[in-house]
């Protein structure tokens, strides 16, 4: 291609309101969440979804957070899967700990390597993805699907890990041209490799541009188009968890949050920020 | 114990610092922020590294010389020498990677950590299906349990509920026992090395044992046995306090005091978390906003 002369086309284009979102995803589905706590999460995409009220959601999250948190707030979760669900420096997710503890949610304890081993072995197509990690750790013993062999083979220890995917990944990123190439950097948790094995992606953006803006920089695009099947557009996406350069996480929101859970304002809380404008609002508040 | 929280406080950090060579690479886990000042901490003392990385901003920083714990991330992000890192990358090139396995530095903090070393981060209460406390979760600690080589944890409030007889749930693996047993186990590498409380240090026997390297300062054996919900040994040892000169630099790299965060009760840090957020949006305003694409 010659400077000044535009892109062809690559590809369908992607291009969705928030609005559609929660039909991209049925009851019963598994959601990969990405980001990792309170850090580029797509908690726009989160809050559009759980305002639609889905039910018996598998929630899926690397080292989760708000994005579960606000899925449980609405009931909309059967099964939670992360290696943490916390609000970090913040403290313990509130109704994560105590759904837990109540029994009323099942919850599979994921570690980094049973999320990113089992990712490798769909990746390759593979039975399982053979492990030193988690030798000697009660994790295997909760878990049916984790196994501890003697590999007859090399002789070795080993754990076997199961594959993982899911049928919808909601990821948060800061740009992205019109046919789904994504340009995502800093805070990364393991947001590329949750594309590759997830059936469906949907990636909200905090600025969609010209394919020619990103032939600029290509070194950031991290999600070539043919990975991802939709782009949201959504200014303040991540908000209140963080997407730099654009902004910080808000910890005063997690702070009130916590503290509107520890006081019995559920109830306010999700019709004030989920199903009201109060998160719009607090987002209005801050500069992106 | 005379020591106030503060003094608890700047003990601990100047202890990991202290074992933070300069050449390592330092990994921030989950909300484990002590780990990032400790790191600068000993950047500053000794002039030169270590790497620090965090998933947060996605990789390899060198970061400023003073921080705020709310802008932890945009201190890593501005000061990164790459910025697409994923944690599977993290660990490839690091951890779990044979090149620089051996350079690798984490502290784990765990909720439960037994005499064999055993750490728990998941549950506390004898039922896991029924918990009576679910803990956020040991995110990688059972898995790098298997590598690290020297193994780091610390403890910020060493109670008999922090180190029970036995853990409620193995998270993640002890020494096992003695290197043999461990190996026959199937755990090749990793072992716990050392684990730094505010009351001691605590070390690791052959047999895998704990026991205590040193006390610290104004701290009495009584007082570590009283704490400790298993028998210990000592070693006849103080531990050194820190030098005026680790405090200098420790307030200058860190001046709102946020690792005091750690030593805190869950309702107390919520006024630390407010004072320091208050403070850091007062000197924020004036200042330009930073950040560029």
């Amino acid at each position: 291609m010659t400077s000044g002369e535009p892109p062809v086309a690559l590809g369908d284009e992607k291009v969705i309101a928030l609005e559609d979102v929660p039909r991209w995803i049925d009851d019963g589905s598994s959601v990969f969440i990405g980001g990792f706590t309170l850090f580029k999460s797509p908690l726009g995409l989160v809050r559009e979804l759980a305002r639609a009220r889905p039910r018996d959601l598998t929630v899926w999250q690397h080292i989760g957070g708000p994005a579960v948190e606000m899925l449980l707030a609405v009931d909309a979760v059967s099964h939670v899967r992360a290696s943490y669900v916390g609000l970090d420096i913040v403290g313990f997710a509130p109704l994560f700990t105590q759904r837990v503890q109540d029994g009323q949610i099942r919850f599979t304890e994921e570690t980094e390597a049973t999320m990113m081993f089992g990712m490798k072995a769909t990746q390759w197509r593979l039975p399982f993805m053979p492990a030193r990690a988690l030798v000697g750790s009660e994790i295997v013993d909760v878990r049916d699907d984790l196994q501890e062999y003697d590999c007859q083979i090399s002789g070795e220890r080993l754990v076997a890990i199961p594959p993982v995917s899911a049928d919808i990944a909601l990821l948060q990123a800061q740009k992205a041209d019109r046919f789904g190439n994504v340009q995502m950097y800093g805070t990364m948790g393991n947001d590329v490799e949750l594309a590759k094995v997830s059936s469906k992606v949907i990636v909200s953006v905090e600025e969609l541009v010209d394919t020619e803006e990103l032939l600029r920089e290509p070194e950031k695009t991290a999600l070539p188009g043919h990975l991802v099947d939709a782009v949201v557009e959504l200014k303040g996406g991540a908000y209140p968890s963080s997407c730099l350069p654009y902004y910080d996480v808000d910890f005063e929101y997690f702070l009130d949050y916590s503290d509107a859970v520890a006081d019995g304002r559920l109830a306010d809380y999700v019709s004030g920020h989920i199903d009201g404008p109060g998160f719009l609002e607090y987002r209005a508040s801050r500069e992106f | 114990m005379t020591g106030s929280l503060e003094q608890r406080a700047d003990l601990l950090t100047v202890l990991m610092a202290r074992n933070i060579p300069p050449e390592s690479v330092v990994v921030m886990g989950t909300s484990t922020p002590l780990t990032a000042i400790a790191s600068l901490l000993a950047l500053e003392l000794n002039d030169s590294g270590p790497w620090f990385t965090t998933p947060l901003a996605g990789g390899m920083s060198v970061l400023g010389h003073q921080v705020s714990l709310f802008e932890l991330e945009r201190a890593a992000f501005d000061s990164s020498v790459m910025r697409s890192t994923q944690i599977i990358d993290l660990w490839e090139m690091g951890s779990i990677g044979p090149r620089t396995r051996t350079r690798w530095l984490q502290f784990f903090r765990p909720a439960q950590m037994d005499a064999m070393g055993n750490m728990n981060n998941s549950v506390i209460g004898p039922d896991y299906a029924r918990p009576r406390i679910r803990l956020p979760g040991s995110v990688g600690i059972g898995d790098m349990a298997a590598y690290y080589t020297p193994l780091y944890a610390y403890v910020t409030r060493h109670n008999r509920r922090a180190f029970p007889h036995r853990v409620d749930f193995v998270s993640a693996p002890g020494t096992i026992g003695t290197v043999q047993e461990r190996v026959a186990r199937g755990l090749r590498w990793g072992r716990p090395t050392a684990v730094f409380t505010d009351l001691c240090v605590l070390g690791f026997d052959e047999r895998g044992r704990m026991r205590v390297s040193s006390v610290h300062p104004d701290v009495t054996q009584e007082e570590v046995r009283e704490a400790t919900g298993f028998d210990l040994e000592f070693d006849k040892e103080w531990t050194e306090p820190p030098s005026s000169r680790e405090l200098d630099v420790l307030r200058q790299v860190d001046p709102g005091r946020l690792r005091d965060l750690e030593f805190v009760t869950s309702r107390e840090r919520r006024g630390l978390i407010q004072a320091n957020l208050s403070q850091t949006l007062a000197s924020r305003r004036g200042t330009a906003p930073t950040g560029s694409t």
